[in-house]
């Protein structure tokens, strides 16, 4: 009887122990999954799933600083998708000046001229209002999977934060950074750094993300600042201060006639 | 017999010679005549330019500008202009005031930019300071052509017309950076078109009215220059005193530079300079138009050292022998020098009225030069060239004239 019994524990006991196993295996086997690196296509999908919205409505302040001191302008953003922008600038100076973005042509309008100025080409490297950042920056309608072919270099911190590092290589010709690395925030899919190169392999420009917050379940950097190493003695500051995503916009908001009127 | 007459004479016995010697000098002193002609007419072009277009007689700035002059520092800039048009009124040896501002600015036209230079000027007060009809090539001046809406009546240059393919009645819109670094834009509707002297201002730069350029670029009763002509008979240094003196009671004043045009670094500068390499440059030639006659006076000698001897014996002192072979040179010398200056003089004449077109040369060219120069002559280009020439010719021959005192009128006589 004694020795029947004994075997029923055995058994139960192996069972237990095998069954202990199992599920050792099995947890082992989720949280190893939990730490693979999504793709490169994946990151930078996820980081466009941040920054591109059905609408977006923001007041912004930039601030750009150079040899003689600094300029601040604020602005009113009005955004709708990836193709459509239309800036109108509040601050004093600047106020009723616009600049409207559409397709891979930016228009300018200025209360002082009788006609619209209509940048396209070359002409979209102006830089806005004296900063760091060009119209070619704020142009452009194909996302970063269209224009790139994108390759993981490694994991890295920046700002004790741990990123992604990719590099992005121009697939066309006609592109303003041919080469790019950026710095992908690991939790929030945010870009912490970007650094613009030229097609002879020179740094043109700088991005660094100071403060992200999050909106809507979109995380969102609302302090950029943006250097131009090809200008000495200058960089711009981006403060995004209000943001309002999948907002009703006016109609017609971003057509030329409402950009005159 | 006047050694002067023998030595003429002298200079007849082999005619062929003495002509190739005075031909090589003639030559030098022909091209150094056409150099300095040449060199005051730049001069005077350039001291034109600048006055009409870039600095006046006097001009007054804010003291940092030039420092930062690439980076278009509108901030830096007189302000109160009419306040210190005021004064300058008072001051005797002013005749004629240009308030300015000097800007850049865009145009984007056909796909293509454009890098512009645009003068605000007030053209009412252009009329005493210069002449501008001289210089339309087609159309009207900007304040006397009514243009509708928000267009400003401006003038451009004819190279830049052509470069954007602009006739009277075309209109372009022009992108600037403010006094505070902001942009605005303006919509210009061409009304003339000018024909600047200078090549480099012909293909950038436009004039549009003073108050419109201020509106374009938020610069509110300022300027970034005024630029100032004297009466005549005042030097510029006197005019720029005077000035500094009435400026004191001025606002702004310690940050005022007033300078005259001379004082200011320009391509005139560097021509002074460069004019005494110029004199060097003459010296060089003439040396070289001399070794013709230091060889004809050294074949010379030793040609006639019997006639040397024959003289000596005769009772010649050898000092009076020197003297006679030395003014057969120096006569060879002032003739080939007269011959050069005249010659000089005969082809820099109709040159000063048709001048040099150097349009082709002058293309991308920055300097404050013409593209035509008229050759000016002058006392230092015409009389100095003589005597100096004359005179390094004469000093070149005397070396070889000085061996006359180591031959021995025995030995002389005995030559072949």
């Amino acid at each position: 009887m004694n020795t029947k019994r004994n075997v029923q524990i055995k058994r139960k006991s192996t069972a237990l122990f095998a069954a202990v196993l199992l599920f050792a295996a099995a947890g082992h086997s989720i949280s190893a999954q939990s730490t693979v690196r999504p793709s490169a296509e994946e990151i930078i999908r996820r980081l466009e799933e941040n920054i591109i919205h059905d609408t977006a409505r923001m007041e912004a302040e930039m601030v750009v600083h150079d040899r003689f001191g600094e300029k601040r302008t604020t602005m009113d953003i009005y955004q709708e998708g990836r193709v459509h922008t239309l800036i109108e600038y509040t601050s004093r100076e600047e106020r009723g000046q616009k600049v409207l973005r559409t397709q891979d042509e930016v228009y300018l309008y200025y209360p002082d001229a009788a006609e619209l100025i209509r940048l396209q080409g070359a002409a979209l490297r102006q830089s806005m209002l004296g900063s760091d950042i060009s119209y070619e920056d704020v142009s452009g309608n194909k996302t970063i999977l269209e224009t790139y072919d994108l390759k993981f270099l490694s994991e890295e911190q920046v700002g004790g934060r741990p990123t992604y590092k990719l590099e992005l290589a121009a697939v066309e010709r006609n592109v303003a950074y041919p080469k790019r690395i950026m710095w992908i925030d690991r939790a929030g899919y945010v870009l912490l750094k970007n650094d613009m190169y030229s097609l002879s392999g020179r740094k043109i420009k700088e991005i660094v993300t100071e403060k992200v917050d999050q909106i809507d379940g979109a995380w969102i950097p609302v302090v950029e600042t943006i250097s131009d190493t090809l200008k000495s003695n200058s960089y711009t500051e981006l403060v995004l201060q209000e943001i309002k995503l999948n907002v009703r916009l006016p109609r017609n908001i971003f057509s030329l006639e409402q950009l005159s009127w | 017999m006047n050694l002067l007459v023998i030595a003429w004479r002298n200079i007849g016995r082999n005619r062929r010679r003495s002509l190739l010697s005075l031909s090589a000098v003639a030559l030098a002193a022909l091209a150094i005549t056409f150099l300095f002609a040449y060199l005051e007419g730049m001069k005077a072009d350039i001291a034109s330019n600048l006055i009409n277009h870039y600095t006046g007689e006097v001009r007054i700035r804010h003291e940092k500008y030039e420092d930062f002059e690439r980076f278009n520092p509108l901030h830096l800039r007189v302000q109160d202009a009419d306040r210190v048009i005021e004064i300058l009124g008072s001051v005797e040896e002013v005749s004629a005031v240009s308030p300015r501002i000097a800007f850049s600015g865009a145009v984007f036209k056909d796909e293509r930019s454009y890098g512009l230079r645009g003068l605000g000027i007030d053209f009412v007060m252009e009329r005493d300071y210069q002449d501008l009809s001289h210089i339309l090539f087609r159309g009207s001046l900007p304040d006397e052509v009514r243009v509708e809406g928000r267009r400003v009546p401006a003038a451009v240059g004819r190279g830049l017309a052509d470069r954007m393919d602009l006739e009277p009645g075309d209109s372009f819109t022009l992108l600037a950076t403010t006094m505070s670094r902001g942009n605005n834009a303006m919509t210009f509707q061409i009304t003339g078109i000018l024909n600047f002297p200078v090549g480099s201002l012909n293909g950038t730069t436009f004039m549009a009215p003073l108050p419109a350029v201020q509106r374009l670029l938020r610069m509110d009763g300022s300027v970034t220059e005024v630029l100032v002509k004297g009466h005549e008979g005042f030097q510029p240094s006197e005019t720029a005193s005077s000035i500094a003196q009435a400026l004191t009671a001025a606002p702004q004043r310690e940050e005022l530079i007033i300078q005259p045009w001379n004082e200011i670094e320009s391509t005139y500068n560097w021509l002074e300079t460069a004019s005494v390499i110029y004199n060097f440059i003459a010296l060089f030639f003439l040396i070289l138009g001399s070794t013709v006659i230091i060889n004809t006076v050294v074949m010379t000698v030793f040609e006639r050292k019997r006639e040397i001897g024959t003289l000596a014996a005769l009772g010649m002192q050898q000092r009076e022998i020197i003297r006679l072979f030395f003014f057969e040179a120096a006569i060879m010398s002032f003739v080939g020098s007269l011959f050069g200056v005249l010659l000089g003089i005969g082809i820099v004449l109709p040159l000063s009225r048709t001048g040099i077109d150097l349009t082709n040369a002058m293309e991308g060219v920055s300097f404050e030069i013409s593209n035509v120069i008229y050759p000016e002559l002058n006392l230092h280009s015409t009389l100095l060239v003589l005597i100096y020439s004359t005179f390094v010719a004469s000093v070149a021959s005397y070396i070889p004239v000085r061996g006359i005192s180591k031959i021995a009128p025995v030995e002389a006589l005995r030559a072949e």
